[in-house]
């Protein structure tokens, strides 16, 4: 029996136009979620004691109509949070002017080698930039990385430092064949992490959790084995309107099915296991959106 | 103690008018069983709504239009209470006319086995104390009084204790109620002109300000009831025409909130240069004449539907009107393409496209017919299921060939079945039959169909200079002007307005104050005063149908 979810990760859109290469997202179609969705979504989920929604990707502020998602959100009681990437001018104001809503906002980044490795150019300044420019009472800075050098972790503790920013850090998962193809191994990338934690626990204060959930990621990686079946109590709730125990599950009920058959979903114990990937998109008691 | 009906103008609907006070003891009593029945319709409304909990009552929260709606249990009455909140007065009503009609639904689906049973149109009235008519079902009953439209619910005993000596507790409650043995029966023709008096309700119009422009006779189908002759070789409306008709209503309205243009045919989209031609025009008018917001629609058959069209009407934010009558085999019963063969799978193609471009209002108008009657509540739930359409509005039949053509009360019937077919899936239908309940609900009498709430008039703007008063007749003579005429007499408009009950029928007819007599045009097409035995049918049956749907009352 899966404890029950008090928040739900919420996909705006089935596309999205930032397109890291490493992105994990689990569904891939165009198109943005519609509101008569998101509020029959809304509507079951917090029947189920759902008390938080977090908007995530696709980008979401580059939906059509993002005020409205986190009004209805407001209005079904529950708080909201943000993940975005947004830097142009755009995503910006689109962001600020719901912010000031928002519990929290979460703006993703790649350390230097993640950008090279995912061809992305979301700095880490960038993002100290964008949350700078938003009115929330949390911020976090959700650091992907790779190959993080000592000078790269000094500048980024100095970018966050007095604002108020928290960070949050995702390791980049490089697939076993991938590595293989640059003739490297698991053990190889498992070092180049722990350097790379090294580096970043001279200048941040890394959480007991994190170390902890870093070395299951280890034991994972190395066993290859499903360690534990997932206990996450994050939602996912796909831009169709499908709801999921994990975005990439592949047991789903619609948002629009009947009530008692989505009690039933929800009720059924995840049959969702654990795996390495699964830091790439969420990890376990839903970090990267502190709802 | 007899049970009014409510009255619903206000946001309480099914609230509390009855003196509970001194009832409280009866109401009490039956406490368990109605607080029972509230709570099996919170949770049916939870499965069809997007909800919030509140203590013991839900809150719905809507998008379109955005705003919430409290949806809770009348404490000491059977019902619940419905309180809407959309921003606007206007975006308010809808939520509330949204929410109260799923209630009913919701109560009539699960309606106590008793009231299993649909009204029975083919009930005839009684009249009791030569003026309140009496509907009787399973030894029960509904008083209707015709002219202020006021209505009790009988219990059996009450039924009963009517037929004994006066005056018993039940004559005691009525009088009460307002319904009383003496006066004089008056001549209720007399007594609705009265009525109609002290309410301010003036059956002439003030001014046009909607045109329902026929850009042509010309048409691709020929519906075996169409009440236009098609393709008959006239010409055109011209661009000059057009022009002229388009700055009459403007200068009409100049100042006015909104006016309306609707363009019609024959089949309209055969000359989709003269609407591109006239929404432009229609942009720089409004502008001219201070008119804020030029609402636009098309009925359309469907058959044909360019890129070119479908861009322009969501550009133009158009409420698109798609004439279907059902799926394949009932539609394809009347409309055919002029060659005779089915247009359904064009259709259905079209109106894909026209459902999945954003934008655009989309409904159906259906035309009831032999074919569909006996089939309509199945009709509609093709056309939502199927095609997707949610607004389904039924066009009120008009006599072809001097007369009616389908079972008026057979159609009051079907009509009331499908409009709760609809609201189960999440669809509206609009049709005549909502007179009668709006009638019944604001004690207002409703005899009017050409004409808005605030005397303001849709006429046709035909080819030729021609204008008709009257806006599904296009050749009756009395009917039609020029502009510079009804630029230099503005009473002209009257000339199809209607002469509430015209005949001595109407003062002993039942639905008086809901239809009020034929229109002129009605007259014109049966050729005669007298009206046609359907038409009488389905209002005096519409009327039966709204007296027995006492959801609200339980
Ligand atoms: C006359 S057509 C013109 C526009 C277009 N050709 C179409 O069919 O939608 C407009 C509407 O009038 C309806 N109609 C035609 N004859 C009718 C009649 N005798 N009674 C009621 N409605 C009728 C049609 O079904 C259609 O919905
Ligand atoms: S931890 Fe893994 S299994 Fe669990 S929800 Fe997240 S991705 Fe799915
Ligand atoms: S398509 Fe419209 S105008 Fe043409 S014949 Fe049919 S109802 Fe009449
Ligand atoms: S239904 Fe017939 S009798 Fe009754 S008011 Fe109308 S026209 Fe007159």
């Amino acid at each position: 029996m899966s404890a029950p979810a008090r928040t739900a990760l919420v996909s705006t859109a089935g596309h999205c136009e930032v397109a890291c290469s490493f992105c994990f997202r689990a569904d891939r179609a165009r198109g943005f979620l519609t509101i008569a969705t998101y509020t029959r979504a809304l509507s079951r989920l917090k029947e189920t004691g759902v008390e938080g929604v977090c908007l995530t990707g696709g980008e979401p502020t580059h939906h059509p109509e993002l005020r409205q998602l986190v009004r209805l959100a407001l209005q079904f009681g529950m708080t909201v949070s943000m993940v975005t990437s947004a830097r142009s001018e755009a995503e910006v104001s689109a962001l600020a002017e719901v912010a000031h809503l928002l519990t929290n906002v979460t703006v993703s980044a790649d350390s230097q080698g993640a950008m090279a490795l995912g061809r992305t150019t979301r700095t880490a300044a960038s993002a100290v930039t964008t949350l700078d420019a938003v009115d929330t009472p949390s911020k976090v800075l959700h650091l992907t990385y790779w190959d993080v050098e000592g000078e790269e972790a000094t500048q980024l503790a100095g970018l966050v430092a007095g604002k108020g920013i928290n960070v949050q850090l995702s390791p980049v998962l490089v697939s076993e064949d991938a590595l293989r193809r640059d003739g490297r191994s698991i053990q190889d990338a498992l070092r180049q992490r722990a350097r790379d934690t090294a580096s970043l626990g001279q200048h941040l204060r890394l959480s007991n959790g994190y170390r902890s959930y870093l070395d299951d990621l280890r034991r994972m990686q190395l066993t290859k084995e499903e360690i534990h079946p997932c206990r996450s109590v994050t939602l996912y709730v796909s831009a169709k309107g499908e709801v999921r125990h994990c975005p990439y599950g592949t047991s789903e009920i619609s948002v629009h099915a009947s009530r008692t058959e989505i009690r039933a979903f929800l009720d059924a114990p995840a049959t969702d296991r654990v795996v390495p990937d699964c830091a790439a998109i969420c990890r376990p008691a839903s970090r990267d959106c502190a709802a | 103690m007899p049970k009014p009906r409510r009255e619903k103008q206000n946001h309480l609907i099914y609230a509390d008018v009855v003196d509970s006070k001194s009832k409280a003891g009866v109401w009490m009593g039956e406490r368990a069983s109605f607080r029972d029945k509230q709570a099996r319709i919170l949770e049916a409304l939870k499965d069809r709504t997007d909800w919030v909990n509140l203590e013991g009552a839900v809150m719905v929260i809507s998008a379109e239009p955005a705003g919430l709606t409290v949806i809770a249990p009348n404490p000491t009455l059977p019902g619940v209470i419905v309180l809407s909140d959309g921003g606007s007065p206007a975006a308010s009503a809808r939520l509330q006319a949204d929410a109260e009609d799923k209630v009913r639904a919701v109560m009539a689906e699960l309606g106590s086995p008793k009231r299993k049973r649909r009204p029975d149109p083919m009930a005839t009235p009684q009249l009791l104390w030569g003026k309140y008519f009496q509907y009787d079902r399973d030894g029960e009953a509904v008083l209707l009084d015709p002219i202020t439209l006021e209505s009790v619910l009988l219990d059996s005993g009450e039924v009963s204790d009517l037929a004994g000596v006066s005056p018993t507790a039940t004559h005691l409650a009525l009088a009460g109620l307002g319904f009383t043995q003496d006066g004089p029966a008056d001549d209720r023709r007399e007594a609705l002109h009265h009525r109609l008096h002290t309410l301010g309700i003036d059956p002439t119009p003030r001014r046009i300000s909607g045109l329902r422009v026929v850009l042509t006779d010309r048409c691709n189908m020929a519906c075996t009831y169409c009440f236009v002759d098609t393709n008959t070789g006239k010409p055109d409306m011209t661009e000059q025409e057009l022009a002229a008709g388009l700055e009459f209503l403007f200068e009409q309205n100049a100042g006015q909130e909104e006016v309306s243009i609707q363009w019609f045919g024959g089949e309209p989209t055969i000359r989709f240069d003269l609407m591109q031609y006239g929404d432009e025009l229609a942009d720089t008018l409004a502008a001219r004449y201070g008119v804020e917001r030029v609402r636009r629609t098309v009925v359309t058959n469907g058959a044909r539907l360019t890129d070119e069209a479908l861009d322009h009407f969501v550009q133009r934010e158009y409420g698109v009107g798609i004439s279907i009558d059902g799926p394949p085999g009932i539609n394809s019963a009347n409309r055919l393409l002029l060659g005779g063969q089915p247009a359904d799978d064009r259709i259905r193609r079209n109106v894909r496209r026209l459902v999945e471009a954003k934008g655009l209002h989309v409904g159906c108008n259906l035309t009831p017919t032999a074919s569909n009657i006996g089939r309509l509540a199945e009709s509609v739930q093709w056309i939502i299921d199927d095609l997707g359409l949610k607004f389904i509005y039924v066009n009120t039949p008009i006599p072809t060939g001097g007369k009616w053509r389908v079972n008026g009360a057979e159609l009051a019937r079907e009509l009331y079945e499908a409009r709760l077919t609809a609201l189960g899936k999440g669809g509206m239908l609009f049709s005549v039959l909502d007179r009668a309940f709006q009638a019944l609900d604001t004690r207002r009498p409703m005899l009017f169909d050409h004409m808005q709430g605030d005397r303001s008039l849709n006429a046709a703007l035909l080819p030729g200079d021609r204008v008709s008063v009257c806006d599904i007749n296009f050749t009756e003579p009395s009917f039609l002007h020029t502009l510079d005429e009804l630029r230099a007499d503005p009473a002209l408009l009257t000339s199809a307005t209607k002469k509430v009950a015209p005949i001595p029928a109407c003062g002993d007819c039942p639905a008086l104050a809901i239809c009020g007599g034929p229109s002129r045009n009605e007259q014109a097409l049966i050729g005669g005063n007298t009206p046609d035995p359907q038409m009488c049918a389905f209002y005096t049956s519409t009327l039966a149908v709204a007296v027995w749907d006492n959801t609200g009352v339980q």
